[in-house]
């Protein structure tokens, strides 16, 4: 055999080895989930199992899914939260290197905050901003329950 | 010619080659971590120790559940904040009361408690609640045992009696708890190790939420008999959410001992209210004590969180003492 074709056939067999290896990856770890609303795709990574099993128990099982709550409205909106989350996300539960037990970073504390108001606004417009400033109440110190216990 | 023109392509392919050999490796290694993940979900919780229904000491089921361990050790704290707590008043420890610590006594703080009370051990000794950690210690040694002896039926609530019953009573809870009642306080008192701890509550394998004790047990169902549900069993008919106050309804609760076994029975066929309860202790002919100065046959209510909780708005609306951050902290989740 001439070098040449050898070596393009060396090249696209390890090409097409790495296009295998990711489709298959991608396939194992359910990676088209994420591009939906289903909260079992959230709780793929069992780190989730706690949130999951709360959600399921709770008053807005029903009502609200996991990216009514954690996601803002607006398709370019989610989507870049889903992009950051998912990266954030994937980097820590790959590494394992996350303080326990997890806490909500305060980019997605205000994604939630709004996601109780995208429903519950007209109901609490006149107590959500005491003194009349622009500091807002925090719907979850009292009702912190309602998502996930 | 031919050669020349292949050598040229023949650096850049190797490169790629490389490349690929790389994100290979990268993707296999992706793939295992992912695979390593999905076996670790099959083992929720690391097994450090086996935990049985005979697992009494909580720092054993500790070792696999650290930060729930962590929070239930929490109540050892004694700040006094708006929410409330206690003052960790220093004492000279003594023969009789080994304790260092306890809190400031309410008779103290309010001398008119001692006439309230007069003729009945409280006004002997009464102080500020705190934690859980200290319930049997306190039992133990306050002074009230000393000028009326107690029976063992008091353990019920102040310590872990699950295992204890089952061994007093050869496998049967219930008839455990009737000897323990039966027994007097310094005697029953032996059998105990510990306060209340995770198997008064959790079930060990599953985690799940149950109740143990018989006073609530038989208490409970006779209260849902008088409503005309017969057959009620708690550990089979309550909810999860239910069972998130129920647990707590085992103790902090309105009681007395009924005749002379000392059974500890909550007074509730009537109903939880004040007055439902008043009525079923006057059909019953009980009073807790004769009052020393009146003579009236008197009542006091001991800790009746559960009846109150139960008028109140939280339990409308299905708000249980385990929920928000009311009565557990964040930590515990």
């Amino acid at each position: 055999m001439h070098p040449g074709t050898l070596t393009t056939l060396v090249v696209g067999a390890a090409v097409g080895a790495v296009a295998g290896i990711a489709g298959y990856t991608f396939v194992y770890a359910k990676g088209a989930s994420y591009l939906t609303d289903a909260p079992t795709a959230c709780a793929n990574c069992h780190i989730m199992n706690e949130q999951f099993d709360g959600w399921s128990r709770s008053s807005h099982r029903a009502v609200a899914v996991c990216n009514d709550c954690h996601t803002p409205p607006g398709p370019a909106r989610k989507y870049l939260t889903k992009a950051i989350n998912g990266f954030n996300h994937s980097v820590a539960f790959t590494t394992g290197r996350f303080p326990e037990p997890i806490q909500i970073t305060p980019r997605n504390q205000a994604i939630t905050e709004e996601g109780c108001r995208t429903c519950h606004e007209d109901i609490v417009v006149a107590i959500d901003q005491p003194g009349g400033g622009d500091r807002r109440l925090s719907c979850i110190r009292c009702h912190a329950s309602v998502g996930h216990l | 010619m031919r050669d020349t023109l292949h050598r040229g392509f023949a650096l850049p392919l190797l490169v790629v080659a490389l490349i690929a050999g790389v994100a290979a490796v990268a993707g296999v290694a992706l793939l295992v971590n992912i695979l390593e993940r999905k076996q670790e979900a099959q083992n929720p919780f690391y097994r450090v120790v086996e935990i049985t229904d005979e697992t009494v000491d909580p720092a054993v089921w500790g070792k696999n559940f650290p930060l729930q361990y962590d929070a239930y050790r929490r109540t050892v704290d004694q700040v006094r904040t708006r929410h409330g707590g206690s003052e960790a008043i220093p004492r000279t420890p003594s023969e009789v009361d080994p304790r260092s610590i306890v809190a400031q006594s309410r008779l103290e703080e309010d001398p008119r408690l001692k006439t309230v009370w007069a003729g009945y051990a409280f006004a002997t000794d009464f102080r500020e609640e705190r934690g859980h950690a200290y319930m049997l210690a306190d039992q133990t040694y306050t002074e009230r045992q000393v000028v009326s002896p107690q029976p063992g039926t008091c353990l019920h609530c102040h310590a872990s009696v699950y295992v204890p019953y089952k061994r007093l009573g050869n496998g049967d809870l219930i008839k455990g708890f009737e000897r323990m009642n039966q027994m007097p306080y310094p005697k029953a008192r032996e059998l105990v190790t510990h306060p209340v701890a995770c198997i008064d509550c959790h079930d060990p394998e599953t985690m799940a939420l149950r109740v143990t004790r018989p006073g609530f047990l038989e208490s409970f169902r006779a209260l849902k008999a008088a409503q005309g549900e017969s057959d009620y069993d708690v550990n089979r008919d309550a909810t999860h959410q239910e069972m998130r106050t129920f647990v707590c309804g085992q103790c902090h609760v309105e009681y007395y001992f009924r005749g002379p076994e000392k059974r500890l029975v909550y007074p509730w066929p009537k109903g939880l209210k004040a007055d439902q309860i008043l009525e079923y202790y006057d059909e019953a002919g009980f009073s807790d004590w004769t009052h020393a100065e009146t003579g009236a046959g008197m009542l006091k209510a001991q800790h009746p969180e559960f009846e109150t909780w139960n008028q109140g708005i939280h339990a409308r609306s299905g708000v249980a003492c385990a929920d928000a951050t009311c009565h557990t902290s964040a930590w515990a989740r």
